[in-house]
């Protein structure tokens, strides 16, 4: 076991510095992807400076919202998204036959030997607007509410590494799989929102199939003594708990498909 | 010009057999503009009207807005011209009897129809089905909004393949593509128009060329402008589509430069 | 000697989806595929010695790389049992990984972006070898292979030949008991599939590695293989002594006499005239090893000899022959 995570962390290592040759580079990607999501949110920023509210949310809430959103994302994506969007090619190419004859887990190489840190931007953007927000906000500051906090983002980081797994393991039965992360992308764009302007059934799908509403809206809301629909007072619990669920799902999705795999590549 | 033809049909019949990822796409902007209505639903919830808009025009400039004049994923153009340049395949490219921008033009035209007749218009069936859609303020209006989509058009792939072409230079294109969107995201007025900018914000935005993708299109769509009015800033916008066009033709020429002292 | 490679009735079936037309059809093909069996490999049995190396033959679609995915633990039968060194590799898939090489030629395995060096490093703590054992392998290796004057550099700039070098460099740096190669030589040049022949049948020998290649090139085989193992269409077609394959598929050796004039009426005791006009006759002949000279002692004929060939056909011959011959069928 200990082998493992010392090995797990050497790939991220290797990975890391085979970014850093190209400094420069690197620190724009930061900045131009900080500035992408920073031009959205000044959107969002403009239409509460003239209508005061979203569903009743003001401009540090939905910061706060925004910041959790980002940075609970960056945290999951930066050990998934690159290299599982790419599961399509991984698969069809043979590389994926490549990593089974190894002795270690295909996925657990993946993702680490994968770890991405151009995710930096994002980080810097969604702890900036937490940061940002939290003061203005009236919290009672106690050992629940810094779980709550701490533990929300790492259940948001779950989840995203889950969904884009499941997404990616896809390719592994169907071939491809590419295609499958816009539809993920579009509901990750409708959870930046209160989920409460949406229409019911989009609210209900965002608390349990796409469960993309635990990222950043329920544990915000917890965070803000806001009721949740449909969840009442088992919302915080379920922000916690949305994470590790997820990941369970995750993993049964990804052995039912590796069983199902069929070798790629000729 | 029949190979201009030629080319825009070509990348319009590879699209058509990628079905499955069609029907994806749909319902990926069915989601995206049920956000925005959500949205303005629920600011408007308080309002009546806001700056003389109302709740049905601003549904009508998400449906419309949010599909045939959005900016988001337009931004691929520039990555597009990043990998051509990066992977050398622009040296090829020199060899054709087509300029290479005038051939991506081409390309990117052809995808860009695809899109409009086989998800935007469905989505906008659907979407005004469900929420209710406003047709043009009159003819006049909608005959300007015609010329205006083009200006859109032109606009957005000029800009894109004008920052494309910088990645001869800068750094990689993947990271102008996120510029452009950040810029675009705010500047086209394609989530919120202008109308709703602070007053210096939005006199920057009004003049900048970006303003054409989304806004100005919608605001002669809406009538909230008259025609002598709508037909000037269709000229201006016709104005900047040379500018740019100018200035694609002006870069590439360097650029032509570049690709012969690199002996690409 | 003991058995430690085994494939017991195996078969693998594989479920291609079948496309169906329209959109309608690309609907229904996502939401309830019609799938069709397809037998990759099918009912094929045999065994292998530690010590072995076996070339596995066949034409694209043979069945060849499904069976090194079986046996490297990638894929499972569908019926029958694999059994590499005592276990079943997809089920033991880590525990098998430890103890196999696999080099596959098409693919790398090394770090594109960083020195090869790094790679060999990488491979020690993946395989958790303990480090007096790593080093000397590493510098074994190093030498036999000719690795030394690049292995400080990128593996990117590396050439496909320098490449497959240090691929099954690794594939043997923690002491496989039996190396896997799935079309090694593919790509490379003259010169460098020299190097990787003969390396791979020092390894054989030497450390008495248990090799199974799959190949295009015969000479891959003839080189290192003394034994053949062919499938068609995923069966089993010979399995033997590169020398028995001869026999088995009637291949016989063809004698070319060329007279000085028209020579009329040739004969030769034992043998078939099959062709041959003008001054050239050809005779196919009986398997029965008689020499050049007792074979022209053999010959009655009215004019004088001008030249004599005796060909021996070459296993890629003899194999072509068999394929032509089916195809034709």
């Amino acid at each position: 076991m200990r082998d493992t995570l010392s090995l797990l962390l050497y790939l991220m290592r290797l990975r890391v510095r085979t970014r850093l040759e190209f400094r420069a580079s690197l620190v724009i990607a930061w900045a131009a992807q900080a500035f992408g999501y920073a031009g959205v949110f000044a959107s969002i920023w403009l239409i509460i400076t003239r209508f005061e509210n979203i569903g009743g949310w003001t401009w540090p809430q939905m910061a706060l919202l925004l910041g959790f959103h980002t940075l609970g994302y960056a945290l999951g994506a930066c050990f998934t998204l690159v290299q599982l969007r790419r599961m399509e090619e991984i698969v069809l190419g043979g590389e994926f036959d490549t990593l089974l004859v190894r002795p270690l887990n295909p996925w657990a190489y993946l993702v680490f030997s994968g770890f991405n840190i151009e995710y930096g931007g994002h980080v810097l953007l969604g702890a900036g607007l937490i940061v940002w927000a939290l003061p203005q906000i009236p919290i009672e500051w106690d050992v629940e509410t810094s779980i709550l906090i701490f533990g929300a983002l790492l259940s948001a980081a779950l989840i995203t590494a889950s969904m884009l797994t499941m997404i990616g393991a896809c390719a592994m039965i169907l071939g491809r799989a590419r295609y499958l992360f816009g539809i993920y992308f579009d509901f990750w764009e409708l959870s930046r929102y209160p989920a409460s302007i949406f229409a019911p059934a989009f609210q209900i799908a965002l608390v349990s199939v796409m469960p993309l509403g635990y990222m950043a809206y329920v544990p915000v809301s917890v965070l803000l003594q806001r009721p949740v629909a449909y969840l009442g007072s088992a919302a915080e619990v379920a922000a916690l708990a949305a994470g590790p669920i997820s990941v369970l799902a995750a993993v049964v999705f990804w052995r039912f498909c590796l069983r199902r795999y069929q070798g790629g590549g000729g | 010009m029949s190979a201009f033809l030629a080319l825009i049909r070509a990348s319009f019949q590879r699209e058509v057999e990628h079905r499955a990822k069609m029907l994806v796409r749909i319902l990926g902007s069915l989601v995206e503009i049920v956000a925005r209505v959500s949205i303005w639903q629920a600011v408007f919830s308080g309002h009546g009207s806001m700056n003389g808009i109302t709740l049905s025009q601003m549904v009508t400039y998400a449906l419309i807005g949010g599909t045939i004049l959005s900016s988001w994923d337009a931004t691929m153009i520039v990555r597009d011209v990043g990998t051509t340049i990066r992977t050398g395949a622009i040296g090829a490219t020199l060899l054709r009897p087509v300029g290479y921008p005038l051939m991506l033009l081409a390309e990117q035209l052809g995808a860009r129809f695809f899109d409009w007749l086989l998800i935007s218009l469905p989505v906008i069936a659907i979407m005004g089905f469900c929420y209710g859609l406003q047709l043009p303020a009159s003819f006049g209006h909608g005959i300007l909004f015609v010329g205006f989509l083009f200006v859109s058009l032109a606009v957005l792939m000029l800009t894109g393949i004008l920052l494309g072409l910088f990645s001869f230079w800068v750094f990689d294109a993947h990271s102008l593509e996120w510029f452009m969107r950040g810029a675009l995201a705010t500047l086209s007025g394609g989530l919120v128009p202008i109308w709703f900018f602070p007053a210096g914000l939005a006199t920057v935005a009004h003049v900048l060329p970006f303003s054409w993708i989304t806004y100005h299109p919608m605001a002669v769509y809406l009538g909230a402008r008259d025609l002598a009015s709508s037909a000037l800033y269709l000229v201006a916008g016709g104005g900047w589509v040379m500018a740019l066009g100018l200035a694609v033709a002006f870069v590439w020429s360097r650029a032509c430069g570049q690709v012969v002292v690199q002996g690409g | 000697m003991a058995s430690i490679i085994s494939a017991e009735n195996v078969s693998k079936i594989f479920q291609q989806r079948v496309s169906q037309p329209g959109v309608l059809g690309a609907v229904r093909g996502f939401i309830a595929p019609i799938k069709r069996p397809v037998p990759a490999v099918d009912d094929i049995t045999f065994s292998i010695a530690a010590g072995e190396a076996v070339g596995y033959l066949g034409p694209n679609g043979a069945g060849k790389s499904t069976m090194i995915k079986m046996l490297t633990g990638i894929l499972a039968p569908s019926a029958g049992m694999v059994t590499v060194l005592g276990r079943q590799p997809q089920a033991e898939r880590v525990a098998n990984a430890r103890q196999i090489g696999v080099v596959f030629g098409q693919r790398t395995q090394l770090w594109w972006e960083l020195p090869l060096f790094e790679s060999f490093e990488l491979h020690r703590r993946m395989y958790r070898m303990p480090a007096d054992l790593f080093a000397r392998n590493r510098t074994d290796l190093t030498e036999m292979m000719g690795l030394s004057s690049f292995l400080d550099r990128p593996v990117r700039h590396l050439s496909l030949g320098q490449r497959m070098r240090a691929e099954i460099a690794m594939a043997l740096m923690h002491d496989p008991r039996i190396l896997f190669l799935d079309e090694p030589t593919i790509g490379l040049d003259v010169v460098a599939k020299d190097v990787v022949r003969k390396f791979l049948s020092r390894i054989n020998r030497e450390r008495g590695t248990t090799i199974i290649l799959t190949t295009h090139d015969l000479q891959d085989i003839e080189e290192i293989c003394p034994r053949l193992i062919m499938v068609d269409e995923g069966r089993l077609l010979f399995d033997g002594a590169i020398g028995e394959l001869r026999s088995r598929f009637g291949a016989r050796r063809r004698l070319t006499l060329e007279f000085v004039s028209e020579p009329g009426r040739v004969r030769v005791a034992g043998a078939e005239l099959v062709g041959g006009e003008g001054r050239v006759r050809e005779f196919l002949l009986a398997d029965d090893g008689r020499s050049l000279v007792e074979l022209l002692a053999a010959l009655e004929a009215d004019v004088d000899l001008r030249d004599v060939r005796l060909h021996e056909p070459g296993i890629e011959e003899i194999i072509r022959t068999h394929y032509q011959a089916r195809a034709a069928a």
